[in-house]
Parts: structure tokens; sequence; C-alpha cells
């Protein structure tokens, strides 16, 4: 028996040498190799979740590049922002999208919930703090040990294919072609995608504050942004809870906010974004205001609502 | 607990230390440590469950008693319908409770009355249809004088909660399991090897295959009406071997738990999917619930024996019931049915027993007519699965619809085809592990115990490896809601 427990023993410990020595190396050729180097003309980052990535198309707005990504929490928009500022000191502009869901605290499952986890780890854990791991421990140990799991086979098979090049994967502006708007209000398929008590995400929160921080630290200007979305998304409900957070807690950071600029329905894919026709029609707005020396106005609010106002009465409204 | 999560992994080592450390000398400290085991086991999931269980194993062991005591065939004749009353009062009102109310109230709608009543929100205990079946078989076995009923209710009560097998299975009988409780149990090197590696081979067709499997089952089950025929196909090829991981890696689990104790299971899966007709895929495929339906309810109502209309009867019988023991959904009846029609052709021919013993026996190359023999089961058992995973009968009947259309000759379209590619390659790796060691109890038995030790234990810790790079979410076993 002494002899069964020792050679388990000594196979269980050779197959977690094996497991971490498997895990670690993948951990560390990626971590060593990645790249999110972005070409030199692009000076403006717009970083966010689906709201921003379906809204900002980065072909009509000058010197930009657009690395929203759908389902992606300020944990993991803070992972990819130190990396690339790290990587590109030409970028000298960050616009955080900061929309109705980012307080909410359904925000939590988007950081340490299985889905998110497990896809988003394979992009950043590399770069992530200890802090950050103990995070993601603390909430969720079971989940993090399996969504790990899945990163280090991606490690693999991105060693395997000798592809460092992460800018690719990471975001992107989502070119939607469909619009589905009429048939939601037609089959009353609204969808809840926020809390029903309205409560609050501290830790989606705090990473916008570090966020937000080490772009100062960086010497690189950031601007929270709103997008445009339909009056009947559920999402902004919460307005009141949103509108407090920003008071209290981002009153030392710009906010641009276009929320009150209308499409009509086949310019939005869904209630929470718009498609390409909106998109279009949004970016080459925000460009217009940018190329008009926005950013450096002390009323830039009021210029973009100037702006949105003379939008609005040109175009149809969104019923 | 489930055997593939942290709990399990904890609990178990300190369970075998104190078995055969603290233990070993005394047979009633065995069974008292297993009782105690098999209980925290169970009361792991719901503690309040744990007095169905011990409710049931007072009732079956005292008529266990009473029926050995007495002569009076009638009186024998009540206690043995006391004891099947109480067993199945139990599973009816837990598991089928609702399905027989909500369907007589569709009937009373149907003819035009109505019926008021409503559904009670009922929890299924765990494993119920499992140690339930498991306990009436030893009644019936002491009614009918197979057995000796036992004198040492800590014995009995370790073989109704008997902890690897309670929740899900092998449903063992007692003339199997309980004597292994009268005697006490020496260590075994051997056993207790071969036991973990019946483990490891359980664990990766658990983790690896059924749970990966089961990500694409679900996606194009759950949405069948955004595939065409050749995406739902591959849809129901993929729950056809999530449930074969599942159950048969469940079934290995606990067969390999077992032998740690130094117990020995009966196989309940053998290489059911290497089966050249429907007759034999049902002798390999859970065993234990096929073989308890054969002794306790096919062979009594006449078997085979009889004119034809008996047979049809019968088989009907036998297949409906055990569809039903899966689940209160007309899906699982329709299941069973169609397994029967599958059935009869091969009953009614008399060559219901043509394939008896391993394919291809000696030889690494099955004939071309076993080939075709194979798939054409398998084929066979892939349509029937669509039934038992869908959620209704009309749901399946969409799928299938689906399936048996022009879109089943496009190349499937669907999000994270690598990974459903991977895992077709990690299915071809189990049927081969599977096909080689088809003669054995299980796919890894006697696999690469040839080689030189190191190319063994390097062989094994790659199946860690896989088992670790394709971990998902921790995922309950299936039979767990049967």
């Amino acid at each position: 028996m002494k002899d069964f427990i020792k050679k388990t023993i000594f196979f269980l410990f050779a197959a977690i040498l094996l497991v971490i020595a498997v895990s670690m190396g993948a951990y560390y050729r990626v971590k060593s190799q990645a790249s999110f180097e972005i070409n030199e003309n692009i000076t403006k980052l717009v970083i966010g979740h689906s709201h921003s990535e379906c809204s900002v198309n980065d072909s009509i707005l000058n010197n930009s590049i657009n690395l929203s990504a759908s389902g992606e929490s300020y944990f993991y928009n803070y992972q990819k922002l130190r990396k690339i500022l790290d990587e590109n000191k030409h970028i000298n502009t960050v616009f955080i999208e900061f929309t109705n869901n980012h307080v909410d605290s359904v925000m939590d499952d988007w950081i340490w919930g299985y889905e998110q986890m497990s896809f988003r780890l394979q992009y950043y854990s590399p770069f992530m703090d200890s802090e950050d791991f103990e995070l993601l421990l603390e909430h969720n140990p079971t989940d993090l040990l399996a969504s790990y799991s899945v990163a280090t086979r991606k490690f693999l098979y991105r060693i395997i294919r000798g592809d460092y090049y992460l800018i690719d994967e990471i975001g992107g502006y989502a070119d939607a072609r469909l619009s589905k708007v009429d048939e939601i209000i037609a089959n009353n398929k609204f969808n809840v995608s926020i809390s029903t008590n309205h409560s609050l995400s501290r830790t989606n929160i705090s990473y916008l504050r570090k966020m937000i921080e080490f772009c100062r630290e960086n010497n690189v200007k950031v601007f929270l942004i709103r997008s445009p979305m339909h009056p009947l998304y559920d999402g902004l409900s919460n307005e009141a809870v949103y509108q407090n957070v920003l008071k209290r807690q981002f009153s030392d950071v710009d906010m641009l906010d276009f929320t009150a600029m209308y499409f009509p329905n086949n310019n939005y894919l869904d209630l929470q974004h718009l498609n390409y026709k909106g998109a279009e029609k949004f970016t080459t707005l925000f460009n217009t205001l940018l190329e008009n020396n926005l950013l450096n106005l002390t009323n830039k609010q009021s210029l973009i609502d100037e702006s949105i106002k003379e939008f609005n009465d040109e175009s149809k409204p969104p019923f | 607990m489930l055997f593939n999560s942290i709990d399990f992994a904890i609990f178990l080592p300190i369970v075998f230390i104190l078995y055969w450390f603290l233990c070993q000398n005394n047979l009633k400290r065995q069974n008292l440590l297993i009782v105690l085991a098999s209980y925290i086991f169970y009361g792991w999931w719901d503690w309040r469950f744990l007095s169905l269980i011990i409710f049931s194993t007072i009732i079956d062991y005292s008529i266990g008693k009473a029926l050995y005591n007495e002569d009076n065939q009638k009186k024998r004749k009540l206690y043995l319908w006391l004891s099947i009353i109480v067993n199945l009062g139990f599973l009816g009102f837990f598991k089928y409770y609702n399905f027989f109310l909500d369907n007589l109230i569709t009937a009373f709608t149907f003819f035009g009355s109505e019926l008021r009543a409503s559904s009670l929100k009922i929890i299924l205990p765990v494993g119920i249809s499992f140690y339930t079946f498991q306990t009436l078989s030893y009644t019936i076995d002491v009614y009918r004088k197979k057995i000796i009923p036992t004198k040492n209710i800590i014995a009995f009560s370790a073989f109704v909660s008997f902890f690897p097998q309670l929740v899900a299975g092998p449903i063992e009988r007692a003339t199997n399991l309980l004597p292994q409780f009268y005697v006490k149990r020496k260590f075994d090197y051997h056993k207790a090897v071969d036991g973990l590696r019946q483990i490891l081979w359980g664990m990766f067709k658990k983790i690896v295959i059924a749970d990966n499997c089961a990500e694409f089952a679900n996606e194009f089950f759950n949405n069948h009406t955004e595939y065409g025929g050749s995406g739902l196909f591959l849809g129901a090829l993929f729950f056809t071997f999530q449930i074969y991981g599942d159950f048969s890696g469940y079934s290995d689990i606990a067969i390999g738990t077992s032998r740690l104790f130094g117990f020995n299971l009966k196989q309940n899966f053998a290489f059911p999917y290497f089966s050249r007709d429907i007759a034999e895929f049902w002798r390999r495929w859970h065993i234990s619930l096929s073989t308890w339906f054969r002794d306790y309810l096919y062979i009594p109502l006449g078997g085979s024996k009889g004119g034809t209309a008996m047979k049809v009867r019968n088989t009907f019988i036998i297949f409906i019931v055990s569809g039903f023991w899966h689940g209160s959904n007309w899906t699982f009846i329709v299941w069973g049915a169609l397994n029967a029609i599958y059935f009869l052709p091969l009953l009614l021919a008399k060559k219901n027993r043509s394939n008896i013993g391993d394919v291809a026996q000696g030889r690494l190359i099955p004939s071309f007519k076993d080939i075709l023999n194979i798939t054409s089961t398998f084929l066979l058992t892939v349509l029937a699965w669509v039934f038992f995973r869908a959620d209704s009968v009309s749901h399946a009947i969409a799928y299938l619809k689906v399936i048996f259309s022009k879109s089943l000759f496009t190349i499937p379209e669907f999000e994270n085809r690598t990974h459903a590619f991977e895992v077709l390659i990690l299915i071809g790796f189990l049927m081969l592990i599977e096909w080689l060691g088809r003669e054995y109890q299980y796919g890894l038995e006697k696999f690469g115990l040839t080689w030189n030790r190191g190319w063994r234990i390097a062989f094994y810790l790659g199946i860690v490896c896989l088992i670790f790079l394709f971990m998902g979410k921790e995922q309950e076993f299936i039979y767990f809601q049967f």
C-alpha cells in the first residue's frame, strides 16, 4: 500500500509539474512575443464594449483605431489599454466608452463569469497583475482554473502558428449590416440587459478609474464617450444611477455624450447598437467635431448638443 | 458531490487514507466508514434527501428479513408489494407526479372538461432512480429466494448507499455487491492501480469528450431553427458522443473508485458504438439497467416466449418503460418506442442473438460486413438520441425534418468550427483506444501495458494534459437528472 501511495503521489506530482510547465511555458512565450503595435499614424484610440464597437467607424474618424470589443468589461479594457499605450507612444488621445450598463452589476459577470473569463484570458492573462488574478480567484476560483486551461490551449495554438500579433483579435469596428429594431418592436422582444434593482458594479467602475489614471500617468488625453442608443433601450432605465456615478466619481473627466442623437430605425442594429448606416453618420459628425477642435474647448458638450440638434432636425425621428 | 469537482478530489484521498489506515483490520469499521462517507457524499448535494435513502434502507432491510421468516405465500407477496409500493411510490412522486398531472389536465381539456390542479415544485432527489432499483432488486431476489437476506444493517446500508455508484449507477445487484460487504477487504496493489487507470479514462471521457461535445450539442439543439441539415446532424453526432462520454465516463470513475476500496462492480458499458445490430447495442449500453429490466420485468412478462403478439407486447413494454425510467417526458417514451421498433424485426426473425461476442475478435480490422453493420446501427442510435435530447417530441420532429432535407449535403456553418474540429479529433482518439481495448472491461485497461514503463507513464501524463487543456466549465453528469 505504501508503494501504491508513493507511486500515486509521484504520478500526481509529475502530472502537476507537467501541467504547470506547459501552461507557464506557453504563458511566458506569449508574454514575451506578443505584439500590440499599431501604425504610427494612429493617434486616437477608442476602447469600450459593443456600443462603441458598433458606433465608431475608425475608417471615417481620422487617425484613429477602434479596439472596442463586444462583451468586454473595463477589467479587460484596462489590460488592453496598458499594453497598447506601452507599445504605441504615438497615441495621444483615448476615448473610453462609458454607457449605462457599464455601471451596472451585470458587469461583474462580464469580469469573472465563465463565458467572458474563458474567452478573455487567452489575450490578456499574460499581462495581468497578481492583484487582477486575485480578484478573479476570489470571485470564481473554479471557473478561473477552467478558463486558464482554455487560455493555455489557445497559447499553444498561437505558438504553433507563430502568430503573436494580437491587435487583429482584440477588437475593432463591427460593421453591422442588419437592422432588427422593427422586428424587436413588432414582436415586443425587449431584452433586459441590466439588473432590475440597478445595483452597481464597483469592480468595473474601479477599473475605469484605473484606466483614466493610467492614461494620465502616460500623458495621454482621456475622454469618456457615450454613443447614440435607441430611446427604447432598456439600459437607459438606470439613467439616474448612471448620472450619479458620473457626477460623483468621474467629474474630473470630460464626457462626450451623444445619446440625444437619433436615427431612423433602420440605422440601428438593435436597441443598443448602431448598424453601419448609423455608425457612418455618427462617426462623421464626431470626426467633424474633432476637426473643429472640440477637445480643446471648454464647453464641449454644448457644441455637441448643438450639432446633435442640427442633425436631429435634418433626419427622421426613430419612430 | 461531482466526480469532476475539487470537492471530490479532496474527499476521495481522505476517505481512502481513513479506510486503509484506520479501518484495514476491522470489517465493521470499514463498512461504517463506507456508510458515513456515502452519506457525506450524498448530503453534499442536499442533506434533506438523505432521509429518503435511510428510510428506503430500513424498509427494505426489514422487509427482507420478514420475507425470509414468512412461509405463507400470500403474506410474502404482501411484503413484496409493500416494498414495491414504497420504493416506486417515492420515485413516482418525485419524478412523475407533475408529468401525470399535466397529462391528466391535458386529457380532460381535450375531452371538454376542466380539471383544476396545479403542479408542485418538486426537486428530484439525485440518484433516486438508481438506488430505488438497487434496493428493489434486493427484495425481489429475497422474495424469489435467490438470496438470503442480510442480518447486518451496516452492510445493507453500505450496499444501498455505496458512494461510487449511488447517484448514477451502475445499478448493482445484491447478489454481486452485498456479499462483498461481508468480507474484510484487503488492499490489492494491482486492483488499485487498475482502478486509478479506469478513473483516468473516465475523467477523459467526461471532461474532454462529453463536456466539449455538450457545447456544440447544446448550440445545435437549442437553436435548431438557425441551422441546416448537416449542422443538425453534426449536433446529433456531438450529443451521441456527449451522452456516451458522460455516462460511460461516470461508470468508469465509479467502477475505478470502487476498485480503490477493494470492490468489484459489474461492467456497465461494453463499447456499445461498435455494436452490429440494435439487440447487441442494448446488451452493451447501460448493461446494469437493461439486465434489471430483463430480469425483473421482461422475463416475468413472458419474455420472448409465446406468440408473436406476446413478443411484440413485451418488447414495447420493456423499451417504453426503460425510456420512461429516464425521465418524465414524452420524448423518452418515444425514444424507447423507437428502439423497440428497431429491435422488433431482429426478435421476430430470431436474429436478436446473432451478434454475440466482440466484433472482429482477435483481429485489428473488421470485415466489410461488420463495418456496414456497425455504421448502420450507429446511425440508427444517432437518430434515436435526437428524441432523447430534444425538449419535446415536436422539437425532435422539427430537428429530424431538417436533417432529412437537401441541406444535409451542405457544409455546416457555425461558430467555433476550429474547436469542433479539435473535438472530432479527440472523439477519433477515444474511439481508437476503445476499439483497441474492446475485448476488455474498459478501453484503457490493457493499453500500453506491454510498453516500457517510461512510455506508459508518458502516455498517461499525456491524457492528464489533454484533460487540463480541454477542461471547460464544470458540468453535471447528464444521468444525475434521472
